[in-house]
């Protein structure tokens, strides 16, 4: 805003009213539905009859910090976001490196388009398929089985294993994509000045590569970390008994019980903790850059 | 600029064309239209279902499909009616239905058909005011019971004990639904599926869990491990047998001697409906001999009928795709209408069960 009312006011252009319809659509999907979860969440049950609203309590975050059930799957998404996040940055960094700096231009828009394709299906579809590579008598299982390293009636599927290698599967490409948009930036005569004042490969990563790429990373954290700590299909679908997450437990109390009032203030609190868990985030790779001398991103 | 002038008002006379022929064809469309909310695929709308009646009616019949019984009502209680003149809850909603005020009662006189139907279908606690009103109209009943590959399951068979068995172990799919998990987990300690003992509920479906391979809430949760070999046995909906038995898989269907889990859904009328009389001849027709013989004979359908009339006339053959021959199973333990409170107290301890 300090761009359009820098002088006075009759500088005031006429083009900054375009802001308005996004400014508008923010307001109504973004900033209305907050509020709506923060006064639903003190909300006792449900809206009664023609819309009415009921009393106001706060039973539902007491009985929310009572009850074991929450923090327990609260902890449990939360470790699987991280490790899902952590194996996706372990895989991402190579390919994301590849695609921008190794392979030829013409190569790299087929590499993109290969690392957006799974965008194209819906997200059910890809759990099925993944499904059917991890089943007993699956490709999988048989491979394993061929080499000697597993039984072939036996399978990956029904447990936390089979969760996070399709959560991986599944928010990959979001984390390629970002680190690649970061490093295609990064100007190759600074790699062969590290280089050629011999740095190694792992020095040159760590003190020129990873500073620079940390504006991607980051996005690409947030774009992974919070649906991952916040899925509920998969840990459903192939989770098996253990499989349950936070956001089955907010699921079930709009699909079952349609208690709006606690789902409200589950997910508020959910909000909170993930929003916590990312500036927690933010600060340490800020701090892991200055300590290696890296520019402030 | 002139020229974009002649394009807006080009646009802007064929988008107001377009909408006045919108708005006289309605006007010219005088055939009544039912809104029908149900479950897709459900019966009334096959061939023999919705076809049939606006034929027999000279009406329309729209549907509106819903993903849970909880999201329609709550659609009826905040104000969302209007549009819908029927639908379709179990017999856990019909109470909760009626004291919400979103339900007219039913003139039983335009229900020629509410005579055939069994009468121990017509007990349930909200269906029938204290001054013999009519609330709802029972259409089928199926039941959530014991399933398993007769070739690979282990143990005694007749009774819900085989889930707990440690021969199965590892072997087991258990249906996800709070109501029906308690239910089963009540029937098999002997106490009362309505009222249970939940501490002793828990710790038994704690130890079910153990045997379970994963708890499955849709057709393909439970067909694709069974055909694969990962589950043996579980409780089912009679769908889920019926669809493995016609795909070819060994599928054997009992009810356990302690009881078993069971269902019926109910037609009621939206209050306020302007179609109220063609809303009691689609009850009619729905619960009558000429559509619950259609319903009942269709390979894919596993629900049975309510109508007494269809129920005697149905051969072994038919009555084997129902599940319900040699014998119809007596034990049932209906879902019934619950307070809010226990609701949630079974889900939180279903919960619970589920994050240990």
């Amino acid at each position: 805003m300090s761009i359009l009312y820098n002088n006075k006011n009759e500088n005031f252009k006429m083009g900054s009213l375009w802001v308005g319809p996004s400014a508008l659509m923010l307001l109504c999907l973004t900033i209305v539905p907050l509020c709506m979860l923060i006064i639903f969440g003190f909300m006792q049950g449900n809206l009664t009859t023609n819309g009415g609203f009921p009393p106001f309590t706060v039973d539902n975050y007491k009985n929310m910090f009572l009850s074991p059930t929450f923090s327990k799957l609260m902890t449990k998404s939360i470790g699987i976001g991280l490790l899902v996040t952590l194996i996706c940055m372990a895989i991402a960094y190579p390919v994301a490196w590849t695609i921008a700096k190794i392979v030829s231009p013409q190569n790299r828009s087929l590499l993109i388009m290969l690392a957006i394709i799974p965008f194209f299906t819906s997200q059910l579809l890809l759990i099925y398929a993944m499904m059917v590579i991890l089943q007993s008598g699956g490709i999988l299982m048989t491979f394993l089985a061929s080499i000697g390293f597993a039984n072939s009636d036996s399978s990956l599927l029904y447990s936390n294993t089979a969760v996070i290698i399709i959560l991986v599967y599944e928010y990959l490409p979001y984390m390629i994509l970002c680190l690649y948009s970061s490093m295609e930036g990064i100007n190759d005569n600074i790699i062969y000045a590290s280089r050629s004042l011999g740095a190694g490969w792992v020095k040159t990563f760590i003190n020129v590569v990873f500073p620079m790429s940390i504006p991607g990373l980051l996005s690409g954290i947030l774009l992974v970390l919070v649906p991952v700590c916040g899925s509920f299909v998969e840990p459903t679908i192939v989770g098996g008994p253990n499989g349950m997450m936070v956001g089955s437990l907010i699921n079930s109390q709009f699909s079952v019980v349609l208690n709006m009032g606690y789902g409200a203030a589950l997910s508020f609190v959910f909000l909170l903790v993930l929003s916590a868990l990312m500036g927690i985030i933010q600060i340490s790779v800020n701090k892991a850059n200055r300590a290696i001398g890296g520019v402030e991103a | 600029m002139r020229k974009h002038w002649v394009i807006t008002a080009i646009l802007l006379f064929v988008l107001s064309s377009l909408l006045i022929f919108q708005v006289c064809g309605k006007s010219s469309d005088k055939i009544p239209t039912l809104t029908v909310a149900n479950w897709k695929g459900f019966g009334s709308d096959a061939d023999y279902g919705a076809p049939v009646f606006e034929k027999l009616y000279h009406c329309k019949v729209v549907h509106q499909y819903f993903n849970s019984e909880e999201e329609i009502l709550t659609t009826l209680r905040t104000g969302g009616m209007g549009k819908i003149d029927v639908f379709l809850p179990s017999t856990v909603y019909i109470e909760a239905a009626r004291d919400a005020g979103v339900v007219e009662p039913i003139d039983i006189r335009k229900v020629p058909s509410y005579k055939s139907i069994s009468p121990d279908f017509l007990k349930f606690k909200g269906a029938v005011d204290s001054k013999g009103r009519v609330y709802s109209v029972p259409w089928e009943w199926g039941t959530t019971s014991l399933g398993f590959n007769p070739n690979k399951v282990k143990g005694d068979i007749s009774s819900w004990s085989v889930l707990w068995d440690p021969q199965n172990a590892g072997k087991v799919g258990f249906f996800d639904d709070s109501t029906t998990a308690i239910m089963v987990a009540a029937l098999y300690l002997g106490e009362d599926p309505q009222k249970p003992n939940l501490a002793k509920v828990k710790e038994a479906l704690l130890k079910l869990k153990k045997n379970t391979r994963t708890y499955w809430a849709t057709y393909d949760d439970f067909l694709k491990p069974y055909i694969s070999g990962e589950i043996t046995v579980g409780n089912m909906w009679t769908g889920i047998a019926t669809k493995l038995r016609n795909s070819g898989q060994p599928v054997t269907y009992t009810y356990p001697k302690e009881g078993t889990t069971a269902f019926c859904d109910q037609w009621m009328i939206v209050k306020g409906t302007k179609n109220y009389d063609l809303a009691c001849k689609w009850v009619n027709f729905m619960v009558g001999d000429q559509f619950q013989t259609a319903f009942a004979t269709d390979k894919n359908n596993a629900h049975c009928p309510v109508n007494t009339n269809v129920m005697s006339k149905l051969t072994d053959e038919q009555k084997k795709v129902l599940w319900i021959y040699p014998v119809v199973p007596k034990k049932l333990v209906m879902q019934q209408a619950q307070s809010d409170a226990t609701k949630k107290a079974w889900l939180d301890l279903w919960n619970e069960v589920k994050a240990e």
